[in-house]
C-alpha cells in the first residue's frame, strides 16, 4: 500500500516472518509537509498491534529535524513498549546528521535486509532498551 | 512563478533578484560568480521545499560540492521553519526575506523576519542523553544549523526585525573536481 504527498511517498508492508513488523519504505524528501503523512502510517501501524518497524529510507533525499524527531520518538516509545526499529539503508547525508546530533549510538541501522530482519526477531531486540 | 532563469520560486508572490554582481567574469551557467541574491516569500511550510530547490540551483551553479549543498539546504530550510513556526506561530501573512550571497569560497545567508525575537545563540544544544529529550523528539533544529554552517550570528534591528546570519566557508581545496558546474576562472571572493 502507497500514500503520498507532493514531495514523499511511503510504501507500507508486512514481513512475512513476522506480520506484526511494519516495514515503511520512504521516498522523496521527508520534510514539514510530508510529517503528517509519516506520522499517520506509523500511528496506524502501532494500532494494529505492531510494536516493530523496518524503515527504508534508501531513498530519501532529505530529512529535516523534525522527522529525525519523530524516529527518535519512535525509537524510544516502542523501547519502552519491548519491541524496536531499525533503519535501512541509511543515506550518507541523513547518517551525517545523525552522527552531528551524535544519536547515532541509539539508533539500529542496517545495510541488509535480512539482517535488519533478523535483529527485530531476535529476543534481544524485544529486551533491549 | 519563475526567476529571469527559469527557475521555480516558494510561491506566485514570491521575489527573486540579483541585487549586485560583484564579478565581471561569469561561472558556467552565466551566473556571476560573486552575487547576492534577495527572496521574499511567504511564512508557509509549503513556501519552504521551493525555496530550497531554488538554493540548490544557485549553489550548484556556484560550484559547491554536493555535501556544502546539503549543508546550505538544511541550514536554511530549519531556519525558515524556526521562522515560521517561532517568530510568526505559523501566521500565513506574514513574509520572510533571505538574502544569499555566494562568492569563490563562502555562502552568506541572512533571514530577515518581523517577528517575535529569540536569540538562537541563547538556546543550548539538546541533551540528546536524556531520553526524556529524544522522546519528545523535538529541538533538532538548531543543532543542525549550527553544524552544518561555520558560523551563526543574531540580532535584532533598531526597527524591531530579526536577522540571523549563517555563514558556510566552502572547501576550495577540491576545486576543478566539482563537475561541470565549477568554478575555473576569476578570483574574486
Amino acid at each position: 500500500m502507497s500514500r503520498s504527498t507532493a514531495t514523499l511517498e511511503i510504501h507500507a508492508d508486512t514481513i512475512q516472518q513476522d506480520p506484526l513488523i511494519s516495514a515503511l519504505m520512504l521516498e522523496g524528501r521527508f520534510d514539514a509537509e510530508g510529517l503528517p503523512l509519516v506520522l499517520a502510517e506509523i500511528e496506524k501501524n502501532r494500532a494494529g498491534g505492531s510494536i516493530r518497524f523496518l524503515i527504508d529510507l534508501e531513498n530519501v533525499s532529505f530529512i529535516g529535524s523534525a522527522g529525525i524527531g519523530i524516529f527518535l520518538s519512535l525509537v524510544e516509545e516502542l523501547n519502552s513498549d519491548g519491541g524496536g526499529v531499525v533503519f535501512l539503508n541509511v543515506p550518507d547525508a541523513i547518517k551525517r546528521i545523525f552522527e552531528v546530533l551524535n544519536v547515532l549510538e541509539f539508533l539500529q541501522i542496517r545495510d541488509d535486509r535480512e539482517e535488519a530482519i533478523q535483529h527485530l526477531l531476535t529476543e534481544e531486540t524485544l529486551n533491549q532498551t | 512563478m519563475k526567476d529571469e532563469r527559469g527557475t521555480d520560486l516558494p510561491d506566485e508572490t514570491a521575489t527573486a533578484t540579483l541585487v549586485r554582481d560583484e564579478a565581471e567574469e561569469r561561472a558556467p551557467l552565466d551566473l556571476p560568480i560573486g552575487a547576492q541574491y534577495e527572496i521574499e516569500f511567504p511564512a508557509r511550510i509549503e513556501a519552504v521545499g521551493p525555496l530550497c530547490a531554488f538554493l540548490n540551483m544557485v549553489g550548484d551553479c556556484h560550484g559547491l560540492s554536493i555535501q556544502e549543498l546539503q549543508c546550505v539546504e538544511i541550514a536554511a530550510y530549519e531556519s525558515a521553519l524556526n521562522i515560521i513556526e517561532h517568530a510568526y506561530g505559523f501566521d500565513p501573512e506574514e513574509r520572510i526575506m533571505i538574502r544569499i550571497h555566494m562568492t569563490k569560497r563562502r555562502v552568506c545567508l541572512s533571514f530577515i523576519d518581523r517577528g517575535s525575537g529569540i536569540n538562537p545563540e541563547m538556546i543550548p544544544p539538546p541533551d540528546v542523553r536524556d531520553p526524556r529529550v529524544r522522546r519528545r523528539g523535538r529541538g533538532f533544529g538548531l543543532q543542525i544549523i549550527r553544524k552544518s554552517m561555520n558560523r551563526m550570528r543574531y540580532r535584532r534591528t533598531a526597527d524591531g526585525r530579526n536577522q540571523l546570519f549563517l555563514l558556510k566557508i566552502l572547501d576550495r581545496g577540491r576545486e576543478g573536481q566539482a563537475g561541470v558546474l565549477a568554478l575555473r576562472r576569476g578570483d574574486v571572493v
